[in-house]
């Protein structure tokens, strides 16, 4: 049977293998790095000079499980906060903040980052990103650090830790929006994930719509790398990895807080995305439910 | 705009949360009663010789401090940032030789409430003699006036984007409306009077023309001069000009003076569309100013600051009429769409909400408006000018002044037959009406079912019975629910006043131009029975109370808003119209018998009431403010400066004027821009903690003057006069 842990490609050490923590960036791409960084910290002092305003915003989601890009990341309910601070000005954003992903005690037949028994903090996102919007479109650059817990026992620990570059858009096309994303690893995988997917918005009630969404996921070199077993990868094959098919609505509950619903019907492509729970390691459908509450706050009146 | 607006009124009605206001039942005191205790009549009543008639003028500043919500688009009304022009209540009281006493009110608001009317009443009736059924007060109809006041829990939720009832606003209203007329019963003084009722067209149209057209030819009644080119909706309108032209005699030289008229004209107050921020009269306050300003240049008095003229102007049959404001002058609505946000790779997708239009699009639109309103005003003023200027030579003294009143319960046990037993409301009032669509225009389920969010089409529910037939009604069979009890208007003042030989039928709701000919037949057929001698016959729109729209049963057929709006189903203008005949006839009665009716009091079914209007006690107390100009320059021609001053709440701009802008002349400075002048915009920007509140004014001149400026802002609540520096006028 295959196990969540032995979906992991295991690294031996080596002159080009940083597999702790601290010595993450030693792997870092330089010239990703040197490029991003730098134009998103010029472009937040800029945006800190010009702030018209500052906005402190926390989402919270509880999901039935957690699935990232396909993957069953933990078949057992999760909470994910995340906290952000971000200055605008004149239709942009520079944005920075913190997400994690805590997990529920995991069984034995769970699939789950934190490993079977533990649950508690399985993973923190850190990021910033650069966002400019037009009146129906919405443009973001940004790099994530991705951080896993160090301790001995977990399914996923810290020689996944590692840097992605993104970036994302999307147009308010009225009834349907087109979204595009893409990640790059710049690290552990170096590879490229790519997703393309097609909301589509239906009005059910004159103060809200429902939406009904279509998602692909793609691998551009996050598979395992068959010619360097060494290197990390996150699905098998390169390629389309999944198919999800979401519905979801937003509904503003107070002036500043909103919930988003969203239920998602996942046909797996890739054979770890079909690895849905200890168990079940050739599904081809995973459902999940996400309910995520929103919430923005500028700061000062004056 | 979110969900929970939809689901507010819900959340009301299930837990009942409608809050009973007692309506008092202020009675009038007799004429005899009056004369006996000789109430409020000046000592100028002596200096008359053949006066039989008196009349006296006042007037009341309104305008609240920036904070509340602007009511008359609904939900797409805007919160109050300030002000571009003051709001004022004119009152004008006559009383004929018998005693007979009557005051004639028009606010610059876009509605009367039942509560509002009876809480002015119960404010004046002791001192004045003057209760709800002698007081006729009027709204100019102005789409930029304060909400909150009304007392119908569905208006007070949903009649503004700033929800809710406010018994401050109520106060805030009453008071200052109730010292307009008590000002006028001071001044009562010999009068004399000149009637006209002239035709103005050209600058009215029908908006709902499909609608008017169903009528039958035979109500349609007005003729156009034949060398006119007007299209259908210019024509399909009651373009008559009621005026009452009132000269009072001047204690000091014992001559009669003009001093002020009445008027009633069918027309919207909504040029100024729904994006507007700023407190504004619309082209009424033109009117009234343009004819105000005429009437004290011709008695040398040439302080525009400080009118001492009075023209009110009420709104007429003009449920359907607006003014022939050019498209360029609408703003778009509020589009439901992805609001856009900061977030990162993990946030979820942005929330749908209304976003606005674009900012530079509000502007224009917002722009063109105000240039067609200060022209407009500025064109029919000076058709009211010499429609004023005729009437000189056709005055009298001795004219009679003679009221009918009653309070007419629409859903008791004694409301007439014909009305609905409860008050519905239409899916295309939900739509707004041809030219002030809301944000829920052309919605479909799906894109494809309309499911009655259009003007006509599906708001039409075919092949239904019942009372409300064919009206499709707002959320179908959930309406009596989401209504609640008491959710909206139950009780309709209805008055006839005569004064000389005009008569005027005054109407708690818009009436359209044909429901106004409607009434105006009626009145006519029962004066001439009752031998009441009368040259015309005005109908006044929206006096002592708000039922929304009265359409005649063809124009209901048809669904569009004002149809849909009909709250007590089709055979509402017919009733009305034979309530007013009925009071018509009284009024010949009236003169022979004097019997006083009884006023009834009432219970007002209001939101529950919430602090909306800033309280005076506001923000740090003046003496620790000090009042300053902090920043002044040019945006292309404007000028404009921010200074410190109290918070809205201590600030209140109908305590007093706040600032004015003036010319540097050899004779020394000279006002050329006073607070109020539609050329001066105030506007409350942002607090800034203990200092005080940040304010803004926008000066809009084409004065070409390039001698110096300078802002001055005037003493007030014991602070001391600032001059602001010298300034030259800002040019592109």
């Amino acid at each position: 049977m295959l196990r969540p842990r032995e979906i992991r490609v295991k690294h031996p050490s080596g002159p080009r293998r940083c597999l702790r923590r601290s010595v993450i960036l030693c792997r870092a791409s330089p010239t990703w790095l040197a490029l991003l960084v730098p134009f998103l910290l010029i472009v937040a002092r800029g945006q800190t000079a010009n702030a018209v305003a500052q906005v402190v915003g926390a989402d919270v989601t509880l999901s039935t499980n957690y699935v990232w890009r396909g993957l069953t990341r933990a078949s057992v309910p999760v909470l994910q906060p995340d906290l952000y601070l971000s200055m605008s000005g004149s239709g942009s954003y520079v944005t920075g903040g913190v997400w994690m992903s805590l997990e529920t005690r995991s069984g034995a037949s769970d699939v789950s980052d934190t490993g079977a028994g533990n649950g508690g903090l399985g993973e923190v996102n850190l990021w910033l990103e650069y966002s400019s919007t037009s009146r129906r479109a919405d443009y973001a650059v940004g790099v994530t650090g991705y951080l896993f817990r160090d301790d001995p026992g977990v399914s996923r620990g810290s020689e996944y830790n590692t840097f992605e570059l993104y970036g994302r858009a999307w147009w308010d096309l009225v009834v349907v929006i087109p979204r595009l994303a893409f990640w790059y690893d710049i690290v552990a995988v170096e590879g490229a994930y790519f997703e393309t997917s097609v909301d589509v918005r239906l009005p059910v009630l004159p103060v809200a719509s429902l939406y009904v969404g279509t998602l692909a996921g793609w691998s551009l070199g996050q598979a395992v790398n068959e010619s360097d077993p060494t290197q990390l990868g996150y699905f098998k094959e390169n390629g389309l990895t999944h198919v999800d098919l979401s519905t979801w609505a937003s509904f503003w509950i107070s002036r500043s807080i909103y919930l988003v619903p969203i239920l998602h019907v996942q046909f797996n492509q890739d054979p770890f995305t079909r690895i849905t729970n200890g168990s079940q390691t050739s599904d081809s459908v995973t459902v999940w439910f996400a309910l995520t509450a929103s919430w923005l706050r500028p700061l000062g009146s004056d | 705009m979110t969900i929970r607006r939809l689901l507010l009124p819900i959340a009301l009605t299930a837990c009942g949360c409608y809050y009973e206001v007692p309506v008092p039942a202020p009675n009038s005191a007799s004429p005899q009663s009056l004369a006996d205790r000789g109430a409020s009549r000046s000592s100028a009543r002596q200096v008359g010789d053949q006066g039989t008639l008196y009349g006296g003028l006042g007037r009341a500043d309104i305008t609240p401090p920036p904070g509340v919500g602007m009511y008359g688009y609904g939900p797409e009304g805007k919160e109050a940032r300030g002000y571009r022009t003051r709001l004022y209540a004119r009152a004008i009281v006559l009383e004929d030789v018998t005693g007979e006493r009557v005051a004639f009110v028009v606010a610059d608001l876009a509605v009367i409430s039942l509560l509002l009317q009876r809480s002015v009443a119960q404010r004046i009736a002791g001192t004045t003699g003057i209760g709800a059924d002698r007081l006729m007060l009027a709204a100019t109809h102005t789409h930029a006036g304060p909400a909150h006041f009304i007392g119908v829990i569905q208006f007070d939720m949903h009649g503004s984007s700033v929800t809710g009832f406010d018994t401050t606003m109520v106060t805030f209203l009453a008071d200052r409306i109730g010292r307009a007329v008590t000002d006028a019963v001071a001044d009562l003084r010999p009068a004399r009077l000149g009637t006209a009722a002239i035709p103005i067209w050209g600058y009215t149209r029908n908006r709902s023309y499909e609608a008017f057209r169903q009528n039958p030819d035979s109500l349609v009644s007005f003729e156009p001069p034949a060398d006119m080119v007007l299209d259908e909706e210019q024509l399909a309108v009651d373009p008559t000009w009621t005026m009452l032209r009132i000269d009072l005699l001047d204690s000091e030289d014992g001559i009669y003076k003009p001093a002020g008229a009445f008027s009633v004209f069918a027309m919207h107050a909504n040029a100024i569309p729904s994006a507007n921020d700023l407190f504004d009269g619309d082209i009424q306050a033109a009117i009234q100013d343009g004819l105000e300003t005429h009437i004290d240049s011709l008695n040398g008095h040439e302080a525009r600051d400080h009118p001492r003229a009075v023209h009110a102007l009420a709104y007429g049959a003009g449920g359907d009429v607006v003014a022939t404001y050019p498209m360029e002058a609408r703003c778009p609505p509020p589009e439901f769409r992805f609001g856009h946000r900061p977030g990162g790779p993990r946030t979820p997708p942005p929330a749908e909400g209304w976003q606005p239009a674009q900012r530079e699009r509000i502007e224009r639109c917002i722009s063109a408006a105000r240039q067609y309103v200060d022209s407009a005003g500025r064109a029919l003023s000076e058709r009211v000018i010499a429609a004023f200027d005729s009437l000189g030579d056709h005055l009298s003294g001795g004219a009679r002044v003679r009221r009918a009143f009653r309070a007419l319960d629409l859903t008791g046990p004694g409301a007439p037959d014909g009305l609905c037993d409860e008050p519905r409301v239409g899916t295309a009032a939900l739509v707004g009406s041809s030219g002030s669509n809301t944000r829920y225009d052309g919605w479909r389920f799906l894109y494809l079912a309309p499911l009655g969010y259009e003007r006509g089409g599906s708001a039409v529910s075919q092949g239904t019975t019942g009372c409300h037939a064919p009206k499709r009604k707002a959320f179908g069979p959930l309406q009596p629910w989401i209504i609640g009890d008491h959710g909206f208007p139950e009780i309709a003042q209805l008055m006839v006043i005569q004064i000389g030989d005009l008569l005027l039928a005054t109407v708690p709701a818009e009436a359209t131009v044909t429901t106004g000919v409607m009434i105006r037949n009626e009145v006519r057929h029962r004066a001439t029975l009752s031998g009441l001698e009368f040259a015309s016959v005005g109908i006044v729109s929206l006096v002592n109370g708000d039922l929304r729209y009265v359409t005649t049963p063809h124009e209901y057929a048809v669904q569009l808003y004002e149809g849909a709006s009909t709250l007590y189903g089709p055979q509402s203008a017919v009733v009305l119209a034979g309530q007013l005949g009925k009071l018509t006839a009284e009024l010949a009665l009236a003169s022979e018998h004097r019997s006083e009716p009884r006023v009834d009091s009432a219970i007002a079914y209001a939101a529950k009431p919430k602090i909306i209007l800033q309280p005076r006690n506001t923000g740090p107390p003046r003496e620790a403010i000090e009042r300053r100009v902090i920043e002044s320059g040019c945006d292309g021609s404007d000028y404009i400066a921010i200074w410190i001053d109290s918070y809205p709440g201590r600030l209140v701009p109908a305590d007093a004027p706040v600032l004015r802008i003036d010319l540097q002349t050899d004779a020394g400075w000279q006002p050329v821009a006073w607070d109020g002048d539609p050329s001066l915009e105030v506007r409350a920007l942002k607090p800034k903690g203990r200092e005080g509140y940040l304010w803004q004014v926008r000066w809009q001149t084409d004065v070409k003057s390039t001698r110096g400026h300078r802002l001055v802002l005037l003493a007030r609540d014991g602070m001391s006069e600032i001059e602001g520096e010298p300034f030259e006028v800002c040019s592109n």
